[in-house]
């Protein structure tokens, strides 16, 4: 993607925090900061005078807080879109909802009984017998 | 007070093989959006997932409907739902309750490392004590075909045990206002209940 190019002062603690993320998710230091950037920047300018202070409050419990509050947002909104996306592409089964829970059941099974067929790690716990056996 | 829940991999795929079938609001889409919100009937809800159910869910949702992508997309999305301090911790070994399905022991271990009040399964038959699971647990209520529906595990760990039951009885709970059987998450209908009381 097109960009342009951006420098910023940061405080040690976050220069690191960036580089750890970059190394855990397979991107680079600049992608890192920038997207850490654009999820800021989607927020209204009182929210954003608001987290200028709670980055700045002593201890970890605040900004624990304000984590856990994002990931969720952010876990809620990615559901909503993809059942969204899921749902347009997809004709409507009128059929009974029990059908599509006990398909779920028999896709679990499946998929289960297909991977403990494979060797087991040393660190695994021995394998019961697939179910149906 | 937290309700501290589990949701089956089995719950987690219908949520999503539900949208796949063009659907919208069944069950285990509606137990799952109260995960996603955070919250239920009975008050705030703090979702557990292990990574190996996380890596079943998705290689499930692979092989049904989804590409790589949003398969892996919904993964995350569901794991971002526990991340939470106290919850970051992994079950390691697991395994060890007497249950025929290894994954399912895990299931429970997790659900003893974490403290879990309520476990919502699409196939409660993996834990209904009997020759699939020699587990020191009891039948509460049986369903309208004289299955169980609602479980009760015990174990030192867990005070008031681990009820485990079914989508549609966990959504009547939760969702719908209707009360557990008697004994069962009394903690919660009793906040609940309290919440529901006029300010005096």
């Amino acid at each position: 993607m097109p960009g342009m190019t951006m420098s910023f002062v940061a405080d040690p603690e976050l220069v690191e925090r960036l580089k750890e993320i970059a190394r855990s998710d397979g991107v680079s230091q600049s992608q890192a900061a920038a997207r850490a950037a654009a999820l800021g920047a989607l927020l209204p300018s009182a929210a954003r005078r608001n987290v200028r202070l709670l980055l700045a409050e002593d201890g970890t419990d605040v900004q624990n807080r304000l984590a856990v509050l994002l990931s969720r947002a952010v876990a809620q909104v990615s559901n909503e879109m993809l059942q969204k996306r899921l749902v347009e592409r997809s004709p409507v089964d009128l059929g009974p909802e029990e059908a599509i829970a006990e398909e779920a059941v028999r896709a679990v099974a499946k998929y289960r009984r297909a991977h403990q067929e494979q060797p087991a790690l040393p660190t695994q716990v021995p394998v019961a017998a697939p179910k149906g056996a | 007070m937290e309700l501290r829940v589990i949701l089956d991999v089995n719950v987690w795929v219908a949520n999503y093989l539900g949208a796949v079938r063009g659907r919208a609001g069944t069950t285990s889409q509606r137990i799952a959006d109260a995960v996603f919100a955070g919250h239920c009937r009975l008050g705030p809800i703090k979702p557990l997932i292990s990574p190996a159910m996380l890596d079943t869910l998705q290689g499930v949702l692979e092989e049904n409907g989804l590409t790589g992508p949003e398969a892996e997309f919904a993964r995350n999305a569901v794991e971002a739902t526990t991340l939470d301090a106290d919850s970051l911790h992994v079950v390691l070994g697991g395994g060890v309750q007497p249950m025929k399905d290894a994954e399912d022991a895990a299931i429970l271990d997790l659900a003893l490392a974490g403290r879990v009040h309520l476990l919502v399964t699409n196939n409660i038959a993996d834990f209904r004590p009997g020759p699939r699971a020699d587990i020191d647990a009891h039948v509460v209520r049986l369903d309208r075909n004289r299955k169980a529906d609602v479980v009760l595990f015990r174990h030192p760990s867990l005070p008031e045990g681990l009820v485990i039951t079914t989508s549609y009885a966990a959504a009547a709970w939760l969702l719908d206002g209707v009360r557990p059987p008697s004994g069962i998450l009394t903690a919660f209908c009793m906040s609940a209940s309290d919440a529901d009381e006029p300010a005096a």
